[in-house]
């Protein structure tokens, strides 16, 4: 990050893509799939533009993920859908499971599943389940007390676990 | 021991369970209502997993080229302003040393005579508190004018730089 403060392009390079993976995945899931290209690059046009003020004691992936979560926010407040609620789902996944081939990726569809979850709920998912960050740095990426994570976290599992339930029941 | 929630989120990654992690869920009745749910949305997860377009990562470096440029001009900047140069520093620090003796001398008979003649005027106590007062106050203000020297030694050097960059 340090090279990257005096402009060296290899150093951004090295560091896309070691991100661009785990990057590219949680913008996708956190703006419904929505500009994720762009949201992308504006992620990385941020961080080259605040490169300077990075405080080395922190820990990068740390900051990154901050910054694409702020953008992806950003985004759901210029545009939010309301989050599905489960009869909703249930409803989707009904209609959805009536055709016989698509029947269980209907019902076991991820983004909708995530998009019955409130937007705190959905964050600590991404955040937790899908980067596999720690309980600590993901609560300081999303600004909160490590307990809000674990409740959120506890929520949502028993959420999620609710809504695939009847495509694991099926006749 | 890892709490049922880290558990599950791992069910939900997919990850594979250690022994504790397994006997654990094996025994806990609310991993055991929960896991088979997630383990299900499990396989939906790593099937669902996004992939970055090609060219994603050049379209990037393309777009930060001028922030990094930016910052390569900033960073050579830094590089090329003067730092505190050791010859200029004794060069200015020499004749204030010289003097010092001289200046140090002066004050003293510059004190001695007020002394004696607040004397003449004023209770002894009195005029030795007033005289000391003053010989506090001029030892601060010799302190201050040597340790500026450095800085006075730096500013200049950084106006003299900037001068030939303009």
């Amino acid at each position: 990050m340090l090279a990257v403060a005096t402009g060296d392009p290899s150093a951004l390079q090295e560091l896309c893509g070691r991100y661009e993976r785990p990057l590219y995945g949680f913008l996708h899931r956190a703006a419904d799939g929505r500009e994720t290209d762009d949201l992308y690059q504006e992620t990385w046009l941020r961080v080259v533009r605040a490169a300077r003020q990075f405080d080395p004691a922190r820990r990068f992936s740390t900051w990154l993920f901050q910054i694409a979560l702020n953008l992806a926010r950003d985004l759901h407040r210029r545009a939010l859908p309301e989050p599905m609620s489960p009869e909703a789902v249930e409803a989707a996944g009904g209609a959805e499971r009536a055709r016989p081939h698509d029947a269980v990726e209907a019902a076991l569809d991820l983004r909708r599943l995530l998009g019955a979850l409130p937007a705190a709920q959905r964050e600590v998912v991404l955040l937790r389940v899908l980067q596999d960050v720690s309980e600590e740095e993901a609560a300081e990426i999303l600004g909160c007390p490590r307990g809000t994570v674990k409740s959120r976290l506890h929520h949502a599992l028993e959420r999620l676990a609710e809504l695939a339930r009847p495509a694991t029941v099926r006749p | 021991m890892r709490d049922c929630d880290t558990i599950l989120a791992a069910v939900l990654r997919g990850s594979v369970l250690d022994d504790a992690e397994r006997s654990h869920a094996a025994g806990c009745p609310r991993c055991g209502a929960l896991a088979p749910g997630l383990a299900t949305l499990a396989t939906d997860l790593r099937a669902a997993e996004p992939a970055p377009p090609a060219g994603l990562g050049a379209r990037v470096l393309l777009a930060a080229q001028p922030l990094l440029d930016g910052h390569a001009r900033a960073a050579q900047r830094a590089r090329a302003v003067p730092h505190l140069d050791g010859r200029r520093l004794a060069t200015a620090l020499l004749p204030a040393i010289l003097l010092f003796p001289l200046l140090v001398l002066v004050d003293v008979a510059l004190l001695r005579s007020v002394h004696e003649w607040l004397a003449t005027l004023l209770p002894q106590s009195l005029s030795t508190y007033l005289v000391a007062s003053y010989a506090a106050l001029l030892a601060a203000l010799v302190c201050l004018t040597f340790g500026a020297i450095p800085l006075i030694v730096q500013r200049q050097g950084l106006a003299s730089w900037k001068e030939g960059h303009v």
